[in-house]
């Protein structure tokens, strides 16, 4: 039987690691502090997949982010996906060649969504993550934002769009519930088509365990993603997992 | 002394983790693109990802399908993953018209979602079932998790057909094998380089394989 996942995700800017509220971030050390502070080794050994985002300010997937990423698919024996600023063909190829499985992409959805197909074409829909950031305007719709701004478009037709040009796979992640350790949004569930014939990733707002088995415990969702390094650091995160476990969610045994 | 090996460049796998993986459980590897200078090696890996047409030719092409089958013939471990392992058979309903390896009489089918209303590719962690006792699960436990993406599977009926009865098997849509061993041929649909600590010693068995060949 497939199983459910607990995807981890790492936020680098500029060389640095970060922790993010509401899509504000923070750093809080570089990739030495990961292995030594974090438990990196520990970490990656507990989860069923890694993402890894260039969300620096300037000119992003440069060498700084690819030498971090080899670094990372070095030591990381689970499927990774990496992502931030893909703006075509040839910033997939490098980040495969650097190691990744899988890409992410965001912003190209809306500001070219053709050249979403031709990246799907080329490398395969499953390795073609689309990320659809959801922000709850004043009437409570959810909207997606993309960069700065909110485009205004429902996450449903988002979402519908991007399984149209090739992605294989959903991350919905609430702008809102981003760092506030809350909980998920789980009312955006109700903005998937039903029939969606790709896997639904949930993030934004997982503080504990009980926030990452209650977004595990709906049927629609495959699996949940965090970036939060200070609620899961040292053994949180195995400790969660095995919470999970516990309550019944079935996730891969890793020994 | 630590096993050497080859890893095949088949032009489209990502070659970085099964180095990285292959290293970290004791084993040392190269990787070759083609035949040319390459001498008996302790093992070899046969990584894949993509087309199966596509692969199969560069594998003609740069003559690392005859240095193959050289090395099959003298005993040399052999691991097929993935899209390599569906290259070791004869063929598969992906490319019709295009040979494989051949090293075992098998045929490669799609993954058929049938009733189940699976969804094709398969992918994500899923379970495997031992058939018969494999080296490469000794320790293992009873339903080990292992990473697999891939559309089309060797099925359980036709392993069955061809004698390839020391495997595990995955159920999708379909019963098919996850795993198998016959002699020194060895392979995984699943990648065991990205299945944490089971993937890896899926890997560690098989270079100590090599290394008792």
């Amino acid at each position: 039987m497939l199983k459910k996942r607990l995807i981890f995700t790492l936020l680098h800017s500029d060389g640095q690691y970060c922790l993010s509220r509401n899509f504000r971030l923070q750093r809080v050390g570089d990739m030495a502090w990961l292995q030594t502070n974090f438990s990196l080794d520990l970490i990656t050994k507990v989860i069923d997949e890694l993402h890894v985002l260039d969300v620096s300010a300037g000119p992003r997937g440069g060498g700084n982010f690819l030498r971090d990423l080899e670094t990372l698919v070095d030591s990381c024996f689970v499927p990774v996906a990496a992502g931030g600023g893909i703006s075509g063909l040839a910033d997939v190829e490098r980040l495969l060649r650097a190691g990744a499985d899988k890409v992410v992409v965001n912003t190209l959805l809306a500001s070219d969504p053709a050249r979403v197909q031709a990246i799907s074409d080329s490398v395969g829909a499953q390795c073609v993550v689309a990320s659809i950031d959801v922000h709850r305007d004043a009437t409570g719709a959810a909207v997606r934002a993309v960069g700065e701004a909110y485009d205004g478009l429902s996450v449903r037709l988002a979402a519908e769009r991007a399984v149209a040009v090739g992605a294989g796979e959903l991350l919905i992640q609430s702008v809102d519930r981003d760092g506030t350790g809350q909980g998920l949004d789980l009312q955006v569930l109700a903005q998937i088509p039903e029939d969606s014939s790709v896997p639904l990733v949930l993030m934004g707002g997982a503080g504990n365990a009980d926030h990452l088995r209650a977004a595990l415990a709906s049927e629609r969702v495959s699996a949940v993603a965090t970036a939060n390094l200070l609620n899961f650091v040292g053994d949180g995160l195995a400790s969660a997992r095995y919470a999970l476990r516990c309550a019944g969610v079935v996730l891969p045994e890793h020994q | 002394m630590r096993p050497r090996g080859c890893i095949v460049d088949t032009g489209v796998a990502n070659l970085r983790s099964i180095a990285a993986a292959i290293s970290a459980v004791g084993g040392e590897a190269t990787t070759i693109t083609s035949s040319l200078g390459s001498a008996e090696p302790d093992f070899v890996v046969l990584p894949g990802v993509g087309n199966y047409g596509r692969v199969a030719r560069h594998l003609r092409e740069t003559g690392i399908d005859a240095a193959i089958h050289d090395w099959h013939a003298a005993g040399v471990p052999i691991l097929g993953i993935c899209l390599g392992m569906q290259l070791l058979g004869d063929r598969s309903e992906e490319s019709p018209g295009v040979r494989g390896l051949g090293l075992l009489p098998y045929s490669v089918s799609r993954i058929v979602a049938g009733a189940s209303g699976v969804k094709i590719p398969h992918v994500g962690f899923d379970d495997v079932h031992q058939v018969a006792p494999l080296a490469m699960l000794r320790d293992a436990g009873p339903a080990p998790d292992f990473y697999f993406v891939h559309s089309y599977c060797l099925t359980a009926v036709e392993a069955d057909r061809v004698g390839v009865t020391d495997r595990a098997d995955c159920e999708y849509g379909v019963t098919f094998a996850a795993c198998f061993e016959a002699g020194n041929l060895w392979a995984t649909q699943f990648h065991p380089e990205k299945s944490q600590a089971a993937g890896l010693a899926v890997l560690s068995r098989f270079v100590e394989f090599a290394a008792t060949c």
